[in-house]
């Protein structure tokens, strides 16, 4: 970007300076002809004060040309009011020492010398004159370039901070028709078709300008007002383009409200380099956009490669083992005891089970994708919540104590009670398959300010540091201990969206006290209408 | 068929024929006399025809939704109706147990959880003419008629709406009652009344009767749909 300014400054500064007259120059001259009086009278008194210098010198002095005291006023009003008046006061001290000089007081040119140095006077104040202007000028394209730069700097260092394509095209159009006082319209080529993107007029293109915008596409060329492409359009086009393409169409409102309606050269190159510095900005936008598409896509792939590995291995280990023991059994029902028997169908019972929950999973996580889990949100009583959850996972914790600790006042809390127990029952059971039989799993939970929260402890290892803050994406398992009769991995996933949908948090650590996790799940607390309830029960 | 007198009739109402069969080997080693039907129109007409004990219903029909069966049943008949239902589908649960069915079973399922329900729900066919008026189970204590709870041998006191929804589920012992209908019965029909009021009060009646009001014995939780009371065999 910076080197992309040093060139447009560069360029700037090498081209010819002015065009016409900029307004300040233009300015100055209308108050030179207003002031003209002014500056006549000014030229006289300062002459009239260098003769009387001039007849002081020339009394105690006795130089031989009283001619040359007149040179400063001559010079100074030459830097200062130009050729013009330099010449009247050259003319002025003429005049002047001819009328101080024999003879004295009167304006008869006493020798040839004089009109010498009248002629040397003039020449030396055109000089002069010329050189000051100059100086002047100088002075005045410079600072004019400086304004242009701090422009474009501005202009770059603003679309620099902006990402998205929509919002560098609102700042641009806004920023440019600031500088260049006329509206314009933006538009960027997507799918194929050129697509309005905004500008002062909201509205569509009117046909003329949309063939307009066109051709400049199509042609890489300025189209519309003023060109030969579709001339009668309203606004004149021209493309922005970068190395890798056309990225956008700017269109200008030709009829400016300005006097002769068109950019003058100065105004010309800045547009150049506004519309080069655009370029590049969309460009880099769209270029985001399509690495960030490029990353999404390979995201969709592997999640889609992780959910192929995950189902093939998920649901066909358990379809295996429940084919493998029934077939068998059909087969050689004659060989097996009665307790053989009763235990391979009790393993594929079981695998049912776990393929029931596969499936269960799958549907809640689709359920979630699909954005169709509206939670039915109402107060309830947690203790209720957790009776519930344990209910259903007694079969889970038969070989584990489980411990509750509620305290009696507990408040209501607001969370859809369906959603809530499915929560807590895939929680549960990921605490008792990833702690030792025998151990403790504690369910405990505190009013916070505006939340309550609910934390499920247990005994086991843990969870290690680097898969904490991965626990809750999809098909993630802790620690690769895939021996174990672990899940698809979607169970905590589909805890965490429907905790998010009931408007609260679920979160994963490692106990303080002990080894073993703690997952803690925040909700809101209902509204306190609760007392109410209970002193209409007192009152019977 | 003949079936052997004393076996109880039961209607399956399933258009799958893979359940349909497991149904019918279950059920007949259970000394059920099964008769089936494999659309909603089929399962009307023999429901008129066979006057079945009790019918098991798939509420996933190919030609009428199992809620307009439930009705039509209704219409002619009290015989208890279980229904099959899919997991995830609470609302379905509600409405099917609105219209007058008596309990559902959730597929998957073992077959000793369909068993219980049927068991239970035909108790409730035989005992609907009169409930005895003191219940007992697995400690639990209610006395109808003079209103007296106790648990493990010790009395509790309840308040009169505790008492009223304990009654009522103790009247359906085993049987799943859902939120509205404990509503209606504490409150009078419809009066608006919150499922909040109701949690309230089983957490009360829990804390009193529950030896662990977090690890509920007898009042257990059906998430979505209601309450049932545990029934110990």
């Amino acid at each position: 970007m910076s080197e992309l300014i040093g060139r447009h400054s560069s360029l700037l500064r090498s081209a010819a300076p002015i065009g016409r007259i900029s307004d300040s120059l233009r300015r100055r001259r209308v108050s030179r002809v207003l002031d003209a009086a002014r500056i006549i009278l000014l030229c006289t008194l300062l002459v009239a004060v260098f003769a009387v210098l001039g007849l002081v010198i020339e009394h105690y002095l006795h130089v031989p040309n009283i001619l040359l005291v007149f040179l400063p006023p001559v010079l100074v009003v030459a830097v200062r009011y130009g050729f013009v008046a330099a010449a009247f006061t050259s003319l002025l001290c003429v005049a002047a020492t001819s009328y101080f000089s024999h003879p004295v007081y009167s304006f008869a040119v006493a020798d040839p010398g004089s009109i010498w140095a009248l002629l040397i006077f003039v020449v030396v104040a055109a000089y002069t004159s010329n050189l000051a202007a100059k100086i002047e000028q100088r002075a005045e394209a410079e600072s004019r370039q400086n304004r242009i730069i701090g422009q474009l700097h501005a202009f770059s260092s603003r679309l620099a901070a902006l990402s998205s394509i929509d919002e560098i095209a609102a700042e641009a159009v806004a920023q440019i028709g600031r500088i260049l006082h006329t509206d314009l319209v933006l538009l960027i080529p997507t799918d194929g078709a050129l697509r309005m993107l905004l500008g002062g007029a909201d509205a569509q293109l009117e046909p003329g300008d949309r063939l307009a915008a066109h051709a400049c596409a199509a042609q890489r060329r300025p189209a519309g007002h003023g060109t030969d492409l579709f001339p009668a359009a309203i606004r004149y086009y021209r493309p922005l383009e970068t190395d890798r393409g056309l990225v956008g169409v700017l269109g200008l409102n030709a009829p400016r409200v300005e006097p002769d309606g068109e950019l003058d050269a100065d105004e010309g190159r800045l547009l150049d380099a506004l519309c080069d510095q655009l370029a590049v900005s969309l460009d880099r936008a769209r270029l985001a956009d399509e690495m960030h598409a490029t990353a999404m896509l390979a995201e969709t792939e592997k999640l889609r490669s992780a959910l192929l590995t995950s189902v093939s291995h998920d649901l066909k280990t358990p379809l295996a083992s429940i084919l493998g023991n029934v077939s068998s059994l059909r087969q050689y029902w004659s060989l097996y005891d009665e307790a053989t028997r009763d235990e391979m169908l009790a393993f594929a019972e079981d695998e049912t089970l776990r393929l029931g929950q596969f499936v269960e999973n799958f549907l809640q996580m689709t359920r979630l994708d699909a954005g169709a889990v509206r939670p039915h949100l109402e107060d309830v009583d947690l203790s209720d919540l957790i009776g519930a959850a344990l209910q259903r996972t007694e079969k889970q914790t038969a070989g584990h104590v489980v411990r509750t600790e509620l305290p009696d006042d507990l408040p209501m809390v607001r969370l859809d009670f369906v959603l809530a127990e499915h929560v807590l029952v895939n929680v549960i059971d990921n605490a008792a398959k990833y702690s030792p039989q025998g151990s403790t799993i504690t369910l405990a939970a505190a009013a916070e300010p505006d939340r309550l929260r609910i934390d499920v402890l247990d005994e086991g290892l843990g969870i290690r540091e680097e898969d904490l803050k991965h626990l809750f994406e999809r098909f993630f398992r802790a620690g690769a201990a895939d021996h174990r009769r672990a899940g698809v991995g979607l169970g905590l996933t589909i805890c965490k969206g429907f905790v998010e949908a009931m408007g609260g948090t679920i979160e994963a650590a490692n106990r303080k006290d002990r080894t073993g996790a703690v997952i803690t799940v925040r909700l809101p607390r209902a509204p306190a209408n609760e007392g109410r309830i209970a002193r209409q029960e007192e009152g019977e | 068929m003949i079936a052997p007198a004393g076996d109880v009739r039961v209607l399956v109402i399933e258009d799958d024929p893979a359940i349909q069969r497991f149904l019918r080997n279950t059920l007949r080693v259970q000394h059920y006399d099964v008769r089936e039907a494999e659309t909603a129109a089929e399962g009307l007409s023999l429901a008129r025809q066979v006057n079945p004990e009790i019918v098991i219903l798939d509420l996933g029909l190919p030609d009428m939704d199992g809620m307009d069966v439930i009705r039509r049943i209704r219409q002619f008949s009290k015989v208890p109706i279980v229904v099959l239902s899919s997991r995830s589908d609470e609302d379905g649960k509600v409405t099917a147990l609105d219209l007058g069915a008596d309990d559902y079973v959730t597929k998957p399922f073992g077959v000793e959880e369909l068993m219980a329900r049927l068991r239970t729900a035909l108790r409730h066919r035989f005992a609907s003419e009169g409930s005895p008026p003191v219940f007992s189970s697995g400690g639990l204590v209610v006395d109808l008629t003079r209103r007296l709870v106790s648990v493990n041998g010790r009395d509790v006191k309840l308040s009169r709406k505790e008492f009223d929804i304990l009654r009522e589920l103790v009247i359906h012992a085993g049987k799943v009652l859902t939120h509205r209908h404990l509503l209606r019965v504490a409150w009078g029909s419809e009066t608006g009344a919150d499922v909040q009021y109701l949690r309230v009060y089983i957490r009360q009646i829990r804390q009193k009767l529950e030896p662990s009001s977090n690890q509920p014995r007898y009042v257990l939780t059906e998430p979505g749909v209601g309450y049932r009371l545990q029934v110990f065999d």
